[in-house]
């Protein structure tokens, strides 16, 4: 397939059956609408291009900057979108809680603004919360800015409602499915796909998925945060069921290792929260199949984005999953007699030692701090590196003495201990470190 | 008439279910008229009596005919025609046989008189309503009228939702309803019409207690169950008063100093004095290693004479020039907000040849590489990239200033942003270095937190039913439906919460532990405690609300217990709004009930009671909180509540004699051989024992 430009490749995404041995559903077909092969990566691709789309124009011609409330696909799809245009881009958020999403964003050229946390003592007469500070900004005279709005904004349910409903319907041979199941962010993608589904066929059953309250799942609203938003109406959705990240992450597994489908959370969340709804359902079904057993039920579900995204997410809720290989010469394995056994030296004694042996001194603090103040003629080797070079094997002559240098003098002796185990015969750890060091007055240099 | 059409319980639609009040609550006594304001004055019982004239002219026939209709002909046919609708909706629902008349009758009264009936039941005043205007309301029952149809037309089970007023659907996850009208929705036996239209009554008549019961530590639960300890104290000092507990404050201590061991840090804790002005818990900290800082001559003085010596002060905040000499003169360290405040502390030094003085500055607006964060603008502070100009003038005063370290405080409860700052600060003091300054310290301030609350669930569930109420899913919750900062926009949630995070599970040490132990982002990742520790710089802190946590409690005694003219329960109480300062602060917590003898109530000792609370101002505004709280029963007047975990800020710090009212007396209470003792706060010293003896 050809195409002009990249934004003409965003919508007319696969609806792909999920194998019924992975579901266990008997009476009822579930398909994944694989919003996640968007040439930007998401379901948000259609939102963002088609809310930006009408005012590019005119914020080319004022110079404009493109912003927007998001901490994630949104802002993703609208860097781009903005950057293809020669405009920039500021994401606004509460709190990027996805570095992968927040470095991708620098990445794509997004300036990022993060808003404070809330007030430790309050002051009740403060009526300016951020985001009013954020709106009156925006429409301060003088001020130029291409706000997309994406929570309020009806061109964002417009997308769906034109793009993402009319394709289930078509791909399903012009039929509506008996259910429609998403994940409500700004509830554009769920609120957009219901019209198109009712208008075709009125018993279609749309449940919302949210994140239990106090639970994080990216990209979507808690039960309590879903009202803050404009485009949300309850009369949207049959039910709103919550689904907690664990949840979320279980179901994103089984869409990545068993269909192939690597989802990301929000993903996971839609299957895991289809399959829970309709379990039951699925067993009532059997009575009545057994008189018509033609009639089979369908349901679809959005997969929002990608997996690629929320490593360190499920690093932080699932370490099980990320098992690494047991590791050589890790200090982690001394035991508390082999520390304590270590060869050490206070203050005066090592600046004798050091005037008539001259010992290395390998300073294990970061070079920033080594830069700032250090022993005179200390080599600086950041723990975090040198943890690596001992991996390897001693990385100093076994007839040149060391004294290794850290800032209590803890650190200093495990590798002491270490260096011990690995067959050095003359490495000493300072007592104390290089805050004992100053205490004793004995001299710090700064280069 | 006042009798609403949902029939029983319909009427004092907050108050506790099931007549906690006993029975229809007392009337209320006649209270003094000085203390009581005029309020909505008793409605006149009948018309203004009639002149002798007309009366006259009315025949005793005709005032029997009248009397029979009004009060006996039509009501009776009234209370008929409302039990048959009852019967008939009753049976249709509870046979689910078709006995009833056709479905379109109930369509009709829906959309006639439902939402009318809402309003008379919801029971909100005018203003309440006023967003739902009748056409939006029409329009609104309209469209559901048009869904349910829609529902009833698929054979695919009932839809587990009903309308509320203003349109709202409500979902079937949240249990925000009474359990029954739930369940009987979840097994689909209620036909969709029915819910519609019976909602109204469905809608529970009071609020389940949402309680929020406060955290006690094992010493303040220990004094709340010392018997008539506390009765005894408020008989004998009156009401308010204020219990301070000053071991606990040695012991909140300790712990800041196991999260400095954890991290191998150096430094000092300094008391933020200003979150409370007892004696007895400076006293108490000056036999600690704990420091102080004090934010205004009144303060210094206090800690000079509570022991602290000069080493262990640190002068913090704006400043007079009086309360800069004393410090100048005692040789305690001055936190300096701008470079104009050191010119003018270096001349007092100068002119009155004092000795060189240690000088902190204090930083404000920082920034770093990466992603930019925002932070409320501060009036206090100079902006870390005016530091050079600053350093300039610590210079110039060399001879008289001593710099020994920079900081910054932040009114926010997000460690990212404290940490954007420490990280600020350490570059700060690098740039000192270079100039040949030896800094060796950075002050991080305060700010960490207090967990007000027992359970996380309670809060959760709590903010959630706000959020609902403020929508209007659910009776209010609060006084006059008062929104603590949310509003409702055409359906949509605005504004923002206004309230203290009551339940924080990383509160005080922890909060310090945790923020240490976050990566420094712009110096490689490593941990903050790691980059100060490298660095060789020892930590300040400045922790006011999270060192006094558990140190205290407010007493009241209660006077009156009533019910409002529109039906709810108001127990006023022996004090004024700002003896207490939790809704000043925004830090919602129920108080502790304590009968006569001491005996602290717990649930289940009655009906669970939801009350608002009022103090003895004149004043429409002095309520104690405009939550309403909940009590495990209605409490009597004589009573007392316990305003727990007030010590920090919620105490003295606005309090006020308005009206020749008493200010709070203050006691400090300890433990000793297992039995509880007191003094007054200012007769308290960490060697006090009773009788004098050593
Ligand atoms: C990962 C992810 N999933 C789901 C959604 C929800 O989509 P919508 O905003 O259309 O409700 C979003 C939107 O922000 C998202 O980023
Ligand atoms: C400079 C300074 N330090 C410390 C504090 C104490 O803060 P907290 O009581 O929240 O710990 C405050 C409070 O306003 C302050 O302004």
């Amino acid at each position: 397939m050809r195409y002009e430009s990249i934004t003409e490749a965003i919508g007319n995404t696969p609806l792909v059956r999920i194998d019924p041995a992975v579901h266990g559903l008997r009476h009822i077909d579930l398909y994944a609408k694989l919003e996640l092969l968007n040439p930007f990566g998401s379901v948000k691709d259609r939102a963002a291009w088609n809310m930006a789309r009408p005012g590019l124009a005119a914020a080319a011609e004022h110079g404009s900057q493109v912003v927007e409330l998001s901490s994630g696909n949104t802002a993703k799809a609208l860097a781009v979108i903005a950057g293809m245009h020669g405009l920039p881009f500021k994401s606004v958020t509460n709190r990027m809680r996805i570095p992968e999403i927040k470095d991708l964003l620098l990445l794509l050229g997004a300036d990022i603004e993060e808003l404070p946390g809330q007030s430790e003592c309050l002051d009740p007469t403060n009526t300016e919360d951020p985001l009013t500070l954020f709106h009156r900004e925006l429409s301060e005279p003088g001020s130029s800015y291409l706000h997309t709005d994406q929570y309020f904004n009806p061109r964002n349910t417009e997308a769906h409602a034109t793009g993402t409903g009319p394709e289930i319907v078509k791909d399903l041979d012009g039929r509506a499915p008996d259910w429609f199941v998403a994940c409500v962010g700004t509830a554009g993608s769920s609120t957009g796909v219901a019209r198109v589904l009712r208008e075709h066929d009125p018993r279609v059953q749309v449940v919302g998925l949210v994140a239990a309250k106090s639970d994080f799942i990216p990209g979507i609203r808690t039960l309590d945060e879903v009202h803050e938003v404009g485009l949300f109406d309850p009369a949207t959705y049959d039910t709103v069921e919550s689904v907690t990240s664990d949840e979320a992450i279980e179901g994103m597994l089984t869409l990545a290792r068993r269909c192939g489908i690597l989802a990301g959370p929000t993903g996971g969340a839609a299957y895991f929260g289809t399959v829970r709804h309709l379990g039951s359902l699925d067993a009532q079904l059997t009575e009545s199949q057994q008189s018509d057993p033609g009639a089979r039920r369908s349901a679809v579900f959005i997969v929002c984005d990608r997996i690629e995204s929320y490593l360190s997410y499920t690093r932080r809720r699932r370490p099980d999953l990320f098992r690494q290989p047991p590791r050589r010469n890790d200090p982690a394995d001394l035991t508390d007699a082999e520390v304590a056994a270590a060869p050490a030296v206070d203050t005066p004694d090592a600046q004798k030692w050091i005037e008539r042996d001259r010992p290395l001194v390998v300073d294990l603090r970061s070079p920033f701090a080594y830069a700032a103040l250090h022993i005179e003629g200390a080599i600086n080797i950041v723990d975090e590196l040198f943890d690596e070079l001992v991996r390897g094997g001693l990385p100093f002559s076994t007839r040149q003495p060391v004294l290794l240098v850290c800032p209590v003098g803890e650190q200093s002796a495990r590798y002491a201990a270490l260096l011990t185990r690995m067959g050095h015969p003359d490495v000493r750890s300072l007592t104390g470190g290089v805050i004992a060091w100053r205490d004793a007055g004995a001299p710090l240099v700064r280069d | 008439m006042s009798t609403p059409l949902g029939g029983p319980g319909g009427h004092g639609a907050y108050g506790p279910p099931g007549g906690a009040h006993g029975n229809p609550a007392p009337p209320a006594p006649p209270a003094p008229p000085s203390l009581q304001k005029p309020g909505p004055a008793p409605k006149p019982t009948a018309k203004p009596r009639p002149d002798p004239g007309p009366a006259l002219r009315r025949s005793r026939t005709g005032l029997v005919a009248q009397f029979v209709l009004q009060c006996v002909y039509i009501p009776v046919w009234a209370l008929i025609a409302i039990s048959l609708t009852v019967l008939a909706i009753w049976l249709d629902v509870n046979s689910g046989a078709d006995v009833g008349p056709p479905e379109i009758a109930f369509g009709f009264v829906r959309t006639g008189i439902s939402w009318r009936r809402l309003r008379a039941e919801w029971g909100g005043r005018a203003e309440d309503w006023a967003p739902f205007t009748e056409p939006l309301l029409v329009e609104r029952f309209a469209k559901a009228e048009k869904d349910t149809c829609g529902a009833r037309r698929s054979r695919s089970g009932p839809r587990a939702s009903g309308q509320l007023p203003g349109g709202r659907r409500r979902v079937g996850v949240k249990a925000v309803g009474s359990g029954k009208w739930l369940t009987a929705n979840r097994a689909g036996r209620v036909r969709t019409h029915v819910e519609g239209g019976l909602l109204a009554a469905a809608v529970p008549s009071s609020p389940e207690p949402l309680s929020l019961e406060p955290r006690l530590d094992v010493r303040l639960a220990s004094l709340l169950g010392a018997g008539d300890f506390l009765p005894s104290l408020v008989d004998a000092l009156g009401s308010p008063l204020n219990v301070l507990l000053p071991d606990q404050i040695a012991e909140n201590a300790a712990r800041f100093r196991t999260a400095y061991g954890t991290h191998r840090l150096g430094g000092q804790v300094y008391f933020a004095h200003k979150a409370n002005r007892s004696s007895a818990l400076l006293r108490r900290l000056a036999a600690t290693d704990t420091a102080v800082d004090v934010a205004s001559l009144g303060e210094l003085q206090h800690a000079l004479g509570a022991g602290f010596a000069p080493d262990r002060i640190m002068a913090t905040g704006p400043k007079n020039r009086e309360f800069l000499w004393l410090a100048a003169r005692t040789g305690v360290t001055v936190h300096a907000d701008s470079a104009g405040e050191l010119d003018e502390l270096a001349a007092l030094v100068r002119a009155h040849q004092l000795a060189r003085i240690r000088v902190l500055v204090r930083l404000s607006a920082f920034d770093g590489p990466g992603v930019k964060v925002l932070t409320r603008p501060s009036r206090f502070g100079t902006p870390a990239g005016e530091l050079e100009p600053l350093l300039k003038t610590v210079e110039r005063h060399a001879d008289v200033l001593e710099l020994t370290g920079v900081g910054y405080h932040l009114d926010t409860t997000s460690p990212e942003e404290k940490a954007r700052a420490l990280e600020g600060c350490v570059r700060a003091l690098d740039v000192c270095r270079s100039r040949g300054l030896r800094p060796r310290a950075v002050d991080i301030g305060g700010g960490f937190g207090v967990n007000y609350l027992a359970h996380a669930a309670q809060w959760e569930r709590y903010t959630s039913e706000l959020t609902a109420a403020v929508l209007g899913h659910r009776p209010p919750l609060t006084w006059r439906g008062h929104g603590y900062g949310l509003r409702n926009d055409a359906g949509t949630l605005r504004g923002a919460l206004g309230l203290y995070p009551a339940h924080r599970p990383v509160a005080g040490a922890r909060y310090l532990d945790e923020l240490l132990a976050l990566p420094a982002a712009s110096f490689g990742g490593r941990s903050l405690a790691t980059l100060l520790l490298e660095n060789l710089y020892d930590l300040y802190t400045e922790p006011g609300r999270a060192l006094v946590d558990q140190c205290g409690l407010v007493l009241a005694r209660v006077l009156e217990v009533r019910r409002t003219d529109s039906g709810e329960p108001l127990v006023r109480l022996a004090m004024k709004a700002d003896d207490a300062g939790l809704e000043e602060h925004g830090v919602l917590m129920d108080p502790v009930l304590l009968g006569r003898d001491g005996t602290r109530a717990v649930a289940g000792d009655g009906p669970a009671a939801g009350v608002y609370l009022a103090g003895s101002l004149c004043l429409e505004a002095d309520l104690i909180t405009r939550r309403m709280v909940f009590l495990p029963r209605l409490p009597r007047p004589g009573e007392l509540l316990a305003f727990v975990n007030t010590a920090g800020y919620c105490m003295d710090f606005q309090t006020s004699r308005a009206q020749h009212q008493p200010v709070a007396r203050k006691v400090a209470a300890w433990q000793e051989d297992g039995s509880w003792r007191w003094c007054l706060d200012e007769q308290y010293w960490p060697i006090t024992r009773p009788g004098g003896e050593p």
